[in-house]
């Protein structure tokens, strides 16, 4: 639920026992000014329920000081190129040429990158901005509540990037099981981290396979989150993913919309896009949900955001 | 180039930026007490250094040019090289 917390005085909101959180946001304060008062905009937007998943998720991935100290330099970084790409894209309207070889040669297959600041960045963006967080509470509200009502769901996810939502899914459902695929050993490092700091990596196997060349073994729950813009054909993965989906089952497929990133190929500019190329590979709509962090600068200026779907 | 004309180039663009008289902008000068200097401010005010001086900064300076003497610092290593 969304809510507002009092700030106490000059030291801003009140995040009570959030001793990491409190952590990151001095942090940010001191050695990232600019984002002096993300962390109490987030906490006065969405209240308890984010101060608390967020200091969970700070306690379990960056238990040390350092190790968050790390994260935040990540995120910083992670934002700022993201930054300067967006500007340009504002003024050209087309994401920068690139290959899906060179984008996995330049970030999925360079662990240093993956592992200092795309994958730390990316995770802390769930949080920090606001679209990308009320996206995990529709992935909670829309999808895996119906995986709730079914004994035992077995799930796969394509590009686990952080591990965040096969972990958050693994975290509801104790009788849930996994597999999730990704390309990037960063990624898949940083996922099996992640999903045994809260220990359920036991119900859950990361394999590294690029699904473009190896496409997986039938599912009933699918889960793919922002992986459709980093392609050179969206509509031939979705196929594919359409195909791998047994009669019954159901997925969660995600696309970020306007966000110029160093490894975004193709460029979705409205939800119908998404929807669009969902419903040629076969897929029928269920639910739906748009997000973005801000308003245009101008009303022809174009925001990032994420349309997120549940389809059969 | 005098450190000097530097330092009063980079205060230019941060009183340009942030609607503050240059005067008003000394050592203490920071992303974390200037309201109104967050991440999309910092941007702004990254393109107009690299403009100002036709330098590039990277990813570290760029997330670290928060203070007027970090900024000032970065600029003169740049224009040293």
């Amino acid at each position: 639920m969304e809510g507002s917390l009092a700030t106490s005085g000059g030291e801003g909101i009140d995040l009570g026992d959030a001793a990491r959180l409190a952590e990151l946001r001095e942090l940010f304060r001191h050695e990232y000014g600019f984002f002096k008062d993300i962390v109490d905009r987030g906490a006065a937007t969405f209240g308890q329920a984010w101060i608390d998943e967020f200091e969970h998720t700070l306690q379990r991935l960056f238990p040390s000081k350092a190790a968050l100290s790390r994260a935040a330099k990540g995120y910083a970084h992670f934002v700022m190129a993201l930054m300067r790409l967006q500007k340009r894209f504002e003024r050209d309207r087309h994401y920068l040429p690139k290959a899906y070889a060179d984008a996995a040669r330049e970030v999925y297959l360079d662990d240093d990158y993956m592992l200092s600041e795309y994958l730390p960045g990316l995770l802390l963006s769930h949080f920090l901005w606001p679209h990308h967080w009320r996206h995990a509470r529709f992935f909670d509200v829309a999808f895996v509540a119906q995986m709730q009502m079914h004994p035992k769901p077995s799930f796969v996810e394509v590009g686990i990037g952080t591990g965040l939502y096969s972990r958050r899914l693994l975290q509801q459902l104790p009788s849930a099981s996994g597999r999730g695929f990704d390309l990037s050993p960063g990624s898949k490092s940083f996922a099996e981290a992640h999903l045994r700091a809260f220990g359920v990596e036991d119900r859950y196997e990361a394999v590294l396979q690029d699904v473009l060349a190896n496409p997986i073994s039938p599912c009933e729950w699918l889960v793919c989150i922002e992986v459709l813009e980093h392609l050179e054909d969206p509509p031939s993965f979705l196929r594919m993913l359409r195909e791998s989906l047994v009669p019954g089952g159901r997925a969660f497929i995600t696309a970020a919309l306007n966000l110029a990133h160093v490894d975004h190929i193709y460029l979705y500019e409205r939800p119908e896009d998404v929807h669009e190329h969902l419903r040629s590979a076969g897929f029928a709509l269920e639910q739906a949900f748009v997000g973005v962090p801000y308003p245009p600068a101008t009303p022809d200026t174009p925001v990032p955001g994420v349309a997120a779907f549940v389809v059969t | 180039m005098s450190v000097d004309t530097v330092e009063e180039r980079v205060r230019a663009i941060l009183a340009d930026v942030f609607g503050l008289e240059p005067e008003a902008i000394g050592p203490e000068t920071s992303a974390e007490t200037v309201e109104g200097w967050d991440s999309l401010q910092q941007l702004t005010v990254v393109l107009a250094l690299e403009e100002e001086f036709d330098v590039s900064l990277d990813d570290e300076e760029a997330t670290t040019a928060v203070t007027l003497p970090s900024i000032v610092t970065i600029i003169r290593g740049h224009l040293e090289d």
